[in-house]
């Protein structure tokens, strides 16, 4: 996930709102508020979807490291710096 | 057999800096297919001249420059309708504005519907009262300071601060980085448009350049509009590619300006994302070049206007969906040296049949 992160000041420069984030074919983070669209792995748009799902951040950090057979430790700090880089506000 | 729907349009000329006249009439025959486009051109060279497409025109005339008044345009507008009586006439060039604005009796008189925008409004949108219409509707723009001579243009440049705008009453606009920039650019705008010049503060922030579309209802209402961020710019940052954003605040600030204004027909508000959200740089009275996109996404803006023209019930249109695009794609048209020729001559009639063709009722 960390290759394709976006920018270190989030992917449009500023905070994202879950809410306004639409991950289109899997590849593409769309934000319908800006109008800025990025390219993501994989991984990043399962985690948005789960965050858009509320999945509690418990069950995400289980069911990512089962799905990419990391520790969950890991799976932890890898969403942890991902949501930094994204600057989500949940 | 009753009268075909005769409409006239202007600013058909999609070069590098596009108008906006083929994409209303694109639009316009979406909802009217039968309608008659009648071309108001200014050159012989107007590319939307040469379209046989559906945003070519059915016939077309050379028009008097708007510096030469409302007295010439009328003028001539009558000439044109001896052989096409025009129902409605669509300026498409902001230069052309207030002349049409100066006719409104006129065209009362002969029938003639054109965008009942009052004067009142459009000068209170205009590039040099938009910073206190900012103020008066709560939305931000950035400092903006009217000059009318190159002492006062340094004056207000200090006063700004560097980087700046300087920016022609109506067209064109230069970025001024220093005071030895400044004769320059104060030069040329008033070489190209006239005094006076207008010096906006350059909006600091992510840079991202917002337009939005729409259609007031001259109550204070929006009918419908459409957001795009502009993904591509030409070299003179004109949009070559959007892409449709629902933002609330964004949304928030146009319905704002619009309620201020109570802004009758088209309008393109032109936003600059800051530190501090959008700042509105500048109010067009006009449709955008743009316009067939959102048209074609089911936001058909030009359409809606014709049919409040001819006071037909007009909804307000759905929203655009975010996420739809557009891209723009150059062709080229070929021509004939006779046609040339014959708009040389101050018109260039096509297949277009005055007055003979049944009416059709408009289509969805």
């Amino acid at each position: 996930m960390s290759a394709n992160r976006t920018r270190k000041n989030g992917m449009n420069g500023g905070a994202v709102h879950l809410s306004n984030l639409k991950i289109v074919n899997g590849c593409l983070a769309f934000d319908v508020c800006s109008g800025k669209f990025h390219r993501i792995s994989e991984s990043a748009a399962f985690v948005i979807c789960e965050l858009k799902r509320q999945t509690p951040f418990g069950t995400l950090i289980t069911s990512y490291s089962q799905r990419y057979e990391i520790s969950p430790a890991i799976a932890a700090r890898d969403i942890e710096l991902f949501l930094n880089d994204l600057s989500v506000v949940r | 057999m009753t009268k075909q729907l005769s409409i006239a349009v202007s600013g058909l000329h999609r070069g590098d800096n596009p108008q906006p006249g083929p994409a209303v009439i694109r639009s316009i025959r979406r909802r009217y297919p039968s309608a008659q486009i009648i071309g108001l051109s200014y050159d012989l060279l107007e590319s939307g001249l040469f379209s046989k497409s559906d945003d070519g025109v059915d016939a077309a005339f050379l028009m008097p420059f708007p510096n030469k008044g409302p007295n010439t345009l009328i003028e001539r507008l009558d000439e044109i309708s001896e052989i096409y009586p025009l129902d409605i006439v669509i300026p498409c060039l902001d230069s052309e504005i207030p002349n049409y604005l100066d006719l409104s009796d006129e065209f009362k008189s002969r029938r003639i519907k054109t965008p009942l925008l009052t004067k009142k409004s459009f000068d209170r949108g205009s590039k040099a009262n938009l910073f206190q219409l900012g103020k008066a509707a709560g939305v931000r723009v950035p400092r903006t300071i009217v000059v009318s001579d190159l002492m006062a243009a340094h004056k207000a440049c200090e006063e700004i601060g560097f980087p700046l705008f300087l920016k022609g009453k109506q067209y064109g606009a230069g970025r001024v980085t220093s005071p030895a920039e400044v004769a320059y650019v104060f030069h040329s705008l008033m070489a190209a448009w006239g005094g006076p010049v207008i010096a906006q503060a350059a909006v600091f922030g992510s840079g991202d350049e917002y337009d939005v579309v729409g259609l007031g209802d001259g109550r204070g209402g929006l009918l419908g509009s459409c957001a795009i961020r502009k993904i591509m710019l030409t070299g003179n940052g004109k949009a070559f590619g959007g892409i449709v954003v629902a933002d609330p605040a964004l949304q928030e600030s146009v319905e704002k300006i619009i309620r201020k204004l109570k802004w009758w027909g088209p309008f393109e508000l032109e936003f600059v994302k800051g530190k501090q959200g959008h700042e509105l740089i500048e109010m067009n009275p006009r449709f955008p070049a743009w316009t067939d996109f959102p048209s074609q996404i089911g936001c058909n803006l030009p359409a809606m206007l014709v049919d409040m023209l001819l006071s037909l019930p007009v909804a307000p249109a759905s929203p655009c969906e975010p996420g739809r695009m557009f891209i723009r794609h150059n062709l080229d048209l070929v021509g004939d040296i006779s046609q040339l020729a014959e708009l040389s001559s101050g018109s260039l009639i096509g297949d277009a049949q005055p007055n003979l063709l049944p009416s059709l009722e408009p289509v969805n």
